[in-house]
């Protein structure tokens, strides 16, 4: 309650303030800067006093941020003629794309297939597979330089869209002009700007939803306008194309949301006079805009994807048999057979791709650990398929042993015995510990004779997906679960460990007390003596059931976010989000020790540590701003309050939100998941250069971002302070700019001077 | 401060919230807030604060009040204390409790995860009881005649019954009528898990107790806030304290209600703040007063607790070995401090690193896989022959120069050791030096060099590599004498070759082929300070034959400062080590997000048909209905501020403030001993909720009793108030046998498998 009274007060004082009549039209008291009328009286009154060079600074201010933009990510952008670090990934991709082969990635598609849409407009047919990180380009004809070059291109904007968000949000020519510098100048941006890799898609989109939103907010007083619904719109798909670039964007949704949140708080404020219809009209154009919008985008991306990749490739795997079979030239939907009693077939593990046999072998009375096995003979999962793999298929009951019986297709939840072609016994399992797990059951075979052994030889088939009993088991497109009918454990099988000398080293199979579990799923690989004819592989083709894009697209989505989660695998140069803004450690991207040339990605560390200097700045003010306020004491100006709260707070928001979520993260994370917030750091650094130099904010504001400026700087002292960080900053930038291009060699000691804190683990320090 | 006290209403700004709304006029239908109960409302409330019997006792409000006491505390005395003894085998957590109670009457030491209070006031109990300390309470053992234990658990249970009082009491202050308080009070007493719990010898009576009056206290001091600096506040802040420093000290749960307090006295010091009109001196003085109260006097308490345990605790064993050594030589008993006083070449020592985790300096026949091949040297924590090392002085300080030509001579100096004398140590069991190498890395940490045990029978065994210079760093103020002593001289061994220091690096070597033992490394960096304790050892054993032992205790000084932290710290690192073991399910642990539902009752005692059976659940209506409320209120706070942003919010600010303060103490007080529970790695058991859960029953009357005077007569309040406790007190009868002990087969209560999760009488985790 107190916290709303709190702005119901700030509102006031800020009305009384702004010298307003209090009976002005609702929304005068809100806007970012100034209100229109007031820009308006102040440019005429020192419209004559304005000189041409101040007055277009702004333009000036954008076309050098432009230039320096292009250089610093073109430069060299040639070199190295070779596979860097992630372009292992995106490059792999973007050939797959072209090539329309089917593939299967964590992140969403839309900055993939850009960069492969870049290579379809420079004729690169995906000839290459970027395979190892210092493959040569040249030799494989690849047409690298276009590709980074089109990557590059929303590199380059970069600065362009941070310098139109500050002015747009009332910074100074001055600050905007420094923000757009500090991007830039930031060597992790330009090393992630100058290669095929996503996150600079991705950053282009994260700031023009920004931007737009900005837009769209300076709207409100003109709400359901057609602007007003244009940069909603735009914000909108801005925000679905982030969101569609990898995981990661979806960070931006909080932030977006937050600022609706708000929006919408003060739009229901009644003494606005907003009727609750009126309000419901708001909020269902935001629900259209933040929501519809960008869902429709990232299903959209997502059938394009689809609609690309109808070949079979890399990714198939990962997927059910249906969805694998629309996939052209699927082995699944050209030797798919129906499985019949008296079919001699051979199991093979979905997960792990063993086969499941048995040998003359047994079991070793006792294992390292002292327990006891039963001596069995030995089931055990084979990489490679053998006669011994072989198992013929038995009818449970032998009553309907008849020829018609026998010849029956297998279905669903039918119980069978399982006899071992080569040594003749039936698959069993009892309860015996198997070798490597205490908990689980040992399987092994049981001869045809032993009739004692009859209820533990009972296997279920269970098909995943099966609609009622009617469904077929199918060799390789059904996955399938064998259940033991007496004991309801399910044959299962692991990586690791191996079994040991005895078992020949294949893996062991035991019964997995948990029959759910999704690693206990087996396919038919074969029907011994079965293959395709033409006609037959023709026909199986028709007959393949057609799946829906939501279908296909809800399956991709499961598959996406499960081994996102299961990133979990340590890597040499991951690191963890506390050491981020301190920049403690880089990334080594790519070494080449002939010429003793590496490119380290690293920020920008002088630019980096201001930015958390001016980060805990706000941090500290803000706290003592509001206990000055709540004593009722003023210290700075009440426009110059509200803009430290709202446009300099959505700039820490938006840090925070891009930046602290990972600490929730199990998965492994890099220092280029800091780069979202490493812009709004330097975001915040020029706003808070602003707010420490500039008294008025009207006079010094712009408007648009490429509107007309009133003044430049206040004081020699803003120009100095200005000078210093963007000279400190720049330098710092050409210093290490041989380890962001890779451009030459350095001796040791020029390695050693750049280590700034001993964790860069840079290469060739000797 | 008099200017202060006589304008009340400057201390809260009247003004803050409210009244520059315009309320709309209220809706002719609604019956406004508290119009409707009017009559028991503002009677009762102008009764209980006039006074009636004693000045003393005021506070507890007139005759009636103390008669509606008296009677509440007699029907929980009845439900606490029904056939308590019936069991008379050691039961459940009795096992550990009533074993740490009788430390104190045997006072020998021992180490647990919670802080002294709770296990002291057992140990009261059994003194009380006449128990000499001698049985030793094994899990499901008869009790002895000479074991009083029903008398024990009357003890214990009087905090459960405390309980109930003190939930009236509570509720009264947070402005609720007398009936009302009464139902909180009897929805206290009448739940199963909170009797159950409170019947036995356990913490959780205690901690219950602690909390409640916690809170009782904290809501006594809120309702002094217009008159402060009164002899009342004074009181009831000190009060406050008091009751904070005891339960905390009772278990570390007990943290999350001085978090409460804490976030309560914040949220007030930063109104207080906003009141402009309130003068920085006298706010300077709220804050010195809440200083002393809510942190100095709890920390007191908190450390008064342990150093009563400290004194009564004073027969060695060996669970003491973690305290500091100052602390062991002036036990009873105790193993170390008779020892020999100097050391001389030809003694035989044991080094101790300062690190906890490291122990001994080890070595054993196994070499490094890796670097020099040679035989380990690692830091071993139990006691073996391979920790012995023989000591000999090579030359004497200062003489480092010559210790190449003392090699040559090869001929160990007689005499008492001291600081930077050049010795050798001499690992007995397998023949070898202690032997730095600057060639190797490590196993572990790169950065340090290697340590290892060189064959003394090999070419340059004897090396400076393996001459070491002592080095005394902050030794005892009695044994200052510049020699190296037993127990009392910590030292840093600096290798004569490189001058490099032995140090314990903290990491572990691998389990293959080190044993998971603790590394031990050489530190060449000579620009680091090394006072930490991976560079420090102590000569924790000294034997040798020709000097007789002396008492070392007189030499060593302790702080109880010290042992307090030392204490402490163990106790994190043995609650931290009590993790869930996820290979081995456990029926009896539960997760968080299962309690406030009650998913998973737990069984206290074995399940066969003929033993007297108890199981933890609580009255389901009181768990499931409270937890619905604490759940909703959230959204009820968003749909009024939604409707505040509208103005058409028909409260009137005052009653408003004071429900929401009211409501945020008791919700409050649900969050911080709820949710802290989902970031703790430790297992986690039902009666953690406990707490927690003594919250939302006081939260469930709160709000019962208020969303009804929104719509209701008095008489309908009424109604409502008889349906709820009898529903309640029905459904305590209905479980009571869960409760009081069931001897007869299981399949009788049927009845009672509300749930399928429940184990009343199916066990899904059964073996």
């Amino acid at each position: 309650m107190s916290v709303g009274e709190g702005q119901l007060k700030a509102r006031t004082s800020g009305r009384t303030a702004g010298g307003k009549p209090v009976s002005s039209k609702a929304g005068d008291f809100e806007s970012i800067a100034t209100t229109p009328e007031s820009v308006d009286a102040d440019t005429s009154s020192t419209k004559a006093t304005v000189p041409w060079w101040v007055r277009d600074a702004s333009s000036y201010a954008f076309t050098c941020l432009t230039v320096l933009s292009f250089v610093t990510r073109y430069w060299r952008i040639w070199d190295p003629a070779q596979v860097v670090f992630d372009e292992v990934h995106f490059g792999k991709f973007a050939s797959y794309y072209l090539r329309r082969q089917y593939y299967f990635d964590v992140h969403p598609p839309l900055a993939k297939m850009l960069i492969a849409a870049g290579g379809w407009l420079v004729g690169y047919d995906g000839g290459f597979l970027f395979d190892k990180i210092g493959l040569d380009y040249m030799s494989h004809g690849v047409p690298y330089i276009m590709l980074r070059g089109w990557v590059a291109l929303f590199g380059a904007a970069l600065p362009l869209l941070v310098y139109m968000i500050m002015a747009e949000s009332g910074y100074s020519v001055a600050a905007a002009l420094l923000a757009g510098l500090l991007v830039t100048f930031d060597n992790a941006l330009v090393a992630h700007g100058r290669l095929i890799m996503l996150d600079n898609i991705m950053l282009f989109f994260i700031l023009a939803t920004v931007y737009a939103y900005v837009r769209f907010f300076k709207q409100r007083h003109r709400a359901f306008s057609a602007q007003w619904w244009a940069w909603l719109i735009g914000s909108g798909a801005m925000l679905g194309c982030t969101v569609s670039c990898k995981l990661v964007g979806l960070l931006t949704i909080p932030l977006i949301g937050s600022a609706v949140i708000y929006d919408l708080w003060r739009i229901i404020d009644i003494r606005r006079g907003t009727t609750m219809a009126q309000f419901a009209q708001h909020f269902a154009a935001r629900v259209v805009g933040f929501i519809a919008v960008p869902f429709a985008l990232y299903l959209g991306f997502f059938y394009i994807h689809f609609a690309v990749l109808t070949h079979t490739g890399p990714g198939d795997g990962y997927h059910t048999a249906q969805f694998q079979m629309q996939l052209i030239d699927s082995p699944m939907a050209k030797s798919s057979f129906n499985v019949h009693y008296g079919d001699e077939i051979a199991f093979r593990h979905r997960d792990t791709g063993v086969y499941l046999e048995s040998s003359t072998a047994r079991y070793p009375l006792r294992y390292e650990d002292k327990r006891v096995s039963s001596q069995g003979q030995q089931v055990t999962g084979a990489k490679k398929s053998s006669d011994a793999a072989y198992w013929r298929i038995i009818p449970a009951s032998r009553q309907d042993d008849t020829f018609e019986g026998f010849m029956a297709r297998l279905r669903h939840t039918d119980v069978v015995q399982l006899e071992h072609v080569v040594t003749g016994g039936l698959l069993r399992t009892h309860d015996v510990a198997s070798p490597l797990m205490p908990t689980n059951m040992e399987f092994t075979v049981a001869a045809a004779n032993d009739t004692a052994a009859t209820p533990d030889t009972m296997w279920q088939i269970r098909i995943d997906g099966a609609i009622g009993n009617t469904t077929q088991l199918k060799t390789s497109a059904s996955f399938v679960r064998v259940v033991s009918e007496q004991h309801g454990v399910a044959m299962w099988t692991h990586l690791k460990p191996l079994l040991p000398e005895w078992g020949g080293r294949h893996q062991e199979i035991n019964g997995n007390k948990k029959p759910e579990e999704k690693s206990a799923v087996w396919t038919v690989a074969k029907i011994r003596g079965r293959v395709a004819t033409p006609a037959e592989q023709e026909e199986m083709r028709r007959r393949v059931t057609p799946m829906s894009f939501l279908a296909k697209y809800a399956e991709l989505q499961g598959l996406m976010l499960h081994h996102n989660s299961a990133l979990t695998a340590t890597h040499p140069f991951q690191s963890s989000p506390i050491s981020w803004p301190l920049l403690t450690r880089g990334i080594s991207f790519w070494t080449d020790n002939a010429q003793r040339r590496q490119i380290y990605l690293l920020g920008n560390p002088a630019g980096w540590w201001m930015a958390d200097v001016a980060l805990l700045l706000y941090a500290m003010l803000v706290p003592l701003l509001e206990f000055f306020r709540r004593r009722a004491v003023r210290v700075i100006d009440p426009v110059a309050e509200r803009h430290l709260q709202r446009s300099t707070a959505f700039i820490v928001a938006a840090w925070a939100l891009h930046y602290l979520p990972f600490f929730l993260m199990g998965r492994s994370l890099f220092l280029h998941h800091y780069l979202p917030s490493s812009i709004f750091a330097y975001m915040l650094l020029a706003a808070m250069f602003h707010f420490f130099n500039f008294d008025d904010y009207r006079r010094f504001s712009l408007r648009n971002w490429n509107g007309r400026a009133r003044a430049l700087l206040p004081s020699p002292i803003a120009a100095l302070v200005f000078a210093v960080i963007a000279v400190v900053h720049i330098a710092t930038f050409v210093f290490f700019a041989p380890l962001t291009y890779g451009s030459r060699s350095l001796p040791p000691d020029e390695i050693n001077s750049r280590r700034w804190l001993s964790s860069y683990d840079l290469h060739f320090q000797k | 401060m008099g200017s202060y006290r006589s304008k009340p209403a400057v201390f809260y700004d009247q003004s803050t919230n409210f009244d520059d709304i315009h309320l709309p006029a209220r809706p002719a239908g609604f019956s406004a807030y508290p119009t409707a109960g009017k009559g028991t409302h503002s009677g009762t409330t102008a009764a209980f604060a006039s006074s009636g019997g004693s000045r003393r006792w005021a506070w507890l409000g007139g005759t009636s009040e103390r008669a509606m006491i008296v009677m509440l505390t007699l029907v929980a005395v009845v439900t606490k204390l029904y056939r308590i003894g019936r069991r008379n085998s050691v039961s459940w957590d009795e096992a550990h409790f009533g074993k740490f109670g009788a430390y104190y009457l045997n006072q020998t030491f021992y180490h647990d995860v919670h802080p002294p209070l709770a296990k002291m006031l057992v140990g009261l109990s059994e003194l009380l009881a006449g128990h000499n300390g001698s049985f030793d309470f094994k899990g499901g053992h008869t009790y002895p005649a000479y074991v009083n234990y029903r008398f024990m658990r009357v003890f214990n249970a009087g905090f459960g019954i405390a309980l109930t009082p003190m939930a009236y009491v509570t509720c009264r202050k947070l402005r609720m009528p007398t009936e009302f308080a009464a139902m909180a009070a009897l929805f206290v007493t009448f739940d199963n898990a909170l009797c159950v719990m409170s019947r036995f010898i356990l913490l959780d009576a205690p901690l219950l107790g602690f909390t409640g009056l916690a809170l009782t206290m904290l809501a006594c001091f809120y309702r002094q806030r217009q008159h402060p600096f009164s002899t009342d506040w004074w009181r009831f802040l000190l009060l406050t304290g008091l009751a904070l420093g005891l339960v905390a000290s009772a278990k570390w749960v007990g943290l999350f209600a001085v978090t409460l307090v804490g976030s309560f006295t914040i949220v007030e010091l930063f109104e207080m703040f906003c009141n402009t009109r309130l003068p920085m001196r006298v706010y300077a003085k709220h804050w010195a007063a809440r200083i002393v109260a809510l942190i100095v006097i709890p920390l007191c308490i908190y450390a008064l607790c342990f150093k009563v345990h400290f004194s009564v605790l004073s027969r060695y064993r060996s669970a003491a070995s973690f305290m500091p050594i100052g602390f062991q030589t002036k036990m009873r008993g105790n193993p170390i401090s008779r020892q020999p006083y100097e050391i001389h070449t030809g003694s035989a020592v044991r080094l101790q690193s300062h690190t906890s985790a490291t122990g001994y300096l080890h070595s054993h026949l196994h070499n490094y896989p890796m670097g020099s091949m040679r035989q380990q040297i690692t830091g071993y924590g139990y006691a073996d022959p391979n920790n012995i090392w023989n000591i000999r002085r090579v030359a004497a300080a200062g003489s480092f120069q010559h210790a190449e030509d003392v090699l040559a001579t090869g001929d160990p100096i007689a005499g008492a050791i001291g600081n930077g004398d050049i010795i050798t140590l001499h690992h007995n069991s397998t023949n070898t030096y202690l032997y730095a190498d600057p060639g190797f890395e490590a196993p572990f940490s790169k950065k340090y060099r290697e340590v290892s045990a060189m064959k003394d029978n090999e070419p340059g065994a004897l090396s400076s590599n393996s001459l070491w210079v002592v080095e005394i760093v902050n030794p005892e103020r009695r044994m200052n004498d510049g020699q190296i002593h037993p127990l009392g001289t910590p030292i840093r061994l600096r290798s004569a070759a490189m001058g490099c220091t032995l140090l314990s690096t903290g990491e572990r070597l691998d389990k293959n082929w080190g044993w998971n033992q603790a590394e031990i490394a050489c530190d060449i960096d000579k620009s680091s300070t090394q006072d930490s304790g991976g560079y420090l050892w102590t000569i924790e054993r000294h034997i040798n034959a020709n000097m007789t032992s002396v008492n070392l205790g007189k030499f060593m000084s302790s702080s109880f400062l010290r042992d307090f932290g030392v204490v402490n710290r163990q106790m994190w690192i043995t609650n931290n080590a009590l993790v869930p073991d996820h290979d081995k399910h456990n029926v009896l642990e539960s997760g968080p997000i299962s309690w406030p539902f009650m998913v998973y009752p737990m069984r206290m005692v074995g399940w066969d048909d003929g033993s007297i059976k108890y199981l933890e659940i609580g009255n389901p209506l009181l768990w499931w209905a409270s937890a619905t409320v604490c759940l909703i209120f959230p959204l009820q706070l968003f749909y009024w501020l939604v409707r505040w942003q509208r103005r058409s919010f028909n409260w009137m600010p005052d009653q408003f403030r004071e429900y929401i303060e009211g409501a945020m103490i008791l919700w409050g007080g649900w969050v911080l001993h709820y949710l802290p529970f989902f970031l703790m790695g430790r297992v986690t058991y039902l009666h953690h909720y406990l707490p927690a859960l003594y919250f939302s029953i006081l939260f469930l009357a709160y709000q019962i009793y208020h969303t009804c005077s929104w719509y209701m007569s008095r008489r309908g309040l009424i109604r409502v108030l008889y349906v709820c406790v009898s529903v309640v007190a029905f459904t305590f009868w209905w479980f009571s046998p869960l409760t009081y002990g069931w001897d007869k087969p299981i399949k009788d209560l049927k009845g009672m498998q509300w749930v399928s999760s429940w184990p009343v009488y199916t066990d899904k985790f059964a073996l």
